[in-house]
């Protein structure tokens, strides 16, 4: 079921052990929440069976203004 | 990842699969909490993302490059009412980009500009068919200051201004009045001539605006505040089918937007 996720079409995504997001866009940045003491949080999808899954922003080859 | 329409005070923020599965996302501690991750407030067309603590204190989410840029993730819409959009059958509220730190915080009324090689600007108006000129302007809102409103004040109406279709090399820029009349879009020179404005050139999201002169030289479109504050002015796509919208019942392939300068990559 969660392999089905389209990875491409999402801006911020959730990534999964798929082959060929990394080939086909230029960087991948990390999104994380920013606690009050300055540490950084990580940011993940769960699913049903509490599977923990990374999600990622996706910037294209060539667009700085729009991740 | 979406924001989710619903009714709540705090709206979800899910990953949808493809099947309209939804899945939580959560901000993880390092003793195993999960935090919620909400859209807390909307101003125009950013809705704000934040994870939630257990003090109820809000915490911003961020996009960090490998590089150190770091970018604020936000919920963004183009639709004015709630409803965004449905992804897999799943009504959504907001999509979640993640968009350079804007500079602008008041609400105000910006120019929009072609800027001449030179260094001179050229106004950018809208003309009716009798030729007659109307203003088009940046909507700066407080609170929102990653995804500016571009607008034609014609005849007491904000008049949207959107990319259009055609079969032509570059695409149209154009103002949409309420009844679906389409008005010209051009940057007036000192010298009378009307240079055309139109979409250049898309990679992603987004679609270059350019000002495009006799020679065929490209000016850049800028929205400037009146403290010199200065954003880039750009078509913007959340589809990936078109039309990307129907307004007053044209087909539109972009909506005109100003955003924030970004940086490229440092090393």
């Amino acid at each position: 079921m969660i392999s089905t996720l389209r990875l491409l079409c999402l801006t911020l995504a959730v990534l999964l052990p798929a082959d060929s997001v990394v080939a086909q866009v230029d960087a991948i940045w990390h999104i994380k929440v920013v606690t009050r003491d300055g540490q950084f949080l990580d940011v993940k999808a769960l699913d049903a069976s509490g599977g923990i899954h990374d999600v990622k922003a996706i910037q294209d080859a060539t667009t700085t203004s729009f991740v | 990842m979406k924001v989710l329409l619903d009714d709540a005070r705090l709206a979800p923020v899910k990953a949808i699969g493809e099947d309209g599965t939804t899945f939580d996302v959560k901000a993880l501690t390092a003793d195993e909490t999960q935090l919620d991750v909400n859209g807390v407030s909307r101003a125009g067309n950013i809705v704000h993302i934040k994870a939630i603590d257990p003090a109820g204190e809000y915490l911003g989410v961020k996009a960090i490059a490998r590089d150190g840029r770091l970018y604020d993730v936000k919920g963004v819409k183009m639709a004015e009412g709630a409803r965004e959009r449905t992804v897999s059958g799943v009504a959504i509220a907001a999509h979640v980009k993640a968009l350079p730190p804007g500079v602008a915080s008041e609400s105000a009324i910006w120019h929009v500009k072609a800027i001449h090689p030179e260094g001179r600007t050229l106004d950018i108006k809208a003309l009716d068919a009798s030729g007659a000129i109307h203003d088009i302007k940046a909507i700066m809102l407080a609170g929102n200051q990653h995804i500016v409103d571009v607008k034609a004040f014609i005849d007491g109406t904000a008049a949207p201004v959107k990319v259009l279709f055609s079969g032509d090399t570059y695409a149209p820029v154009k103002a949409i009045g309420p009844n679906g009349t389409i008005y010209d879009v051009k940057a007036l020179t000192p010298e009378g001539q009307q240079l055309d404005v139109k979409g250049v050139s898309r990679v992603g999201n987004l679609t270059d605006i350019k000002a495009i002169d006799a020679d065929g030289e490209l000016y850049g479109v800028k929205a400037i505040s009146r403290t010199g504050l200065l954003y880039d002015v750009k078509g913007v796509q959340m589809l990936e089918t078109t039309p990307e919208a129907i307004v007053n019942g044209v087909d539109v392939a972009a909506h005109i937007k100003a955003l924030p300068q970004a940086s490229a990559a440092r090393n």
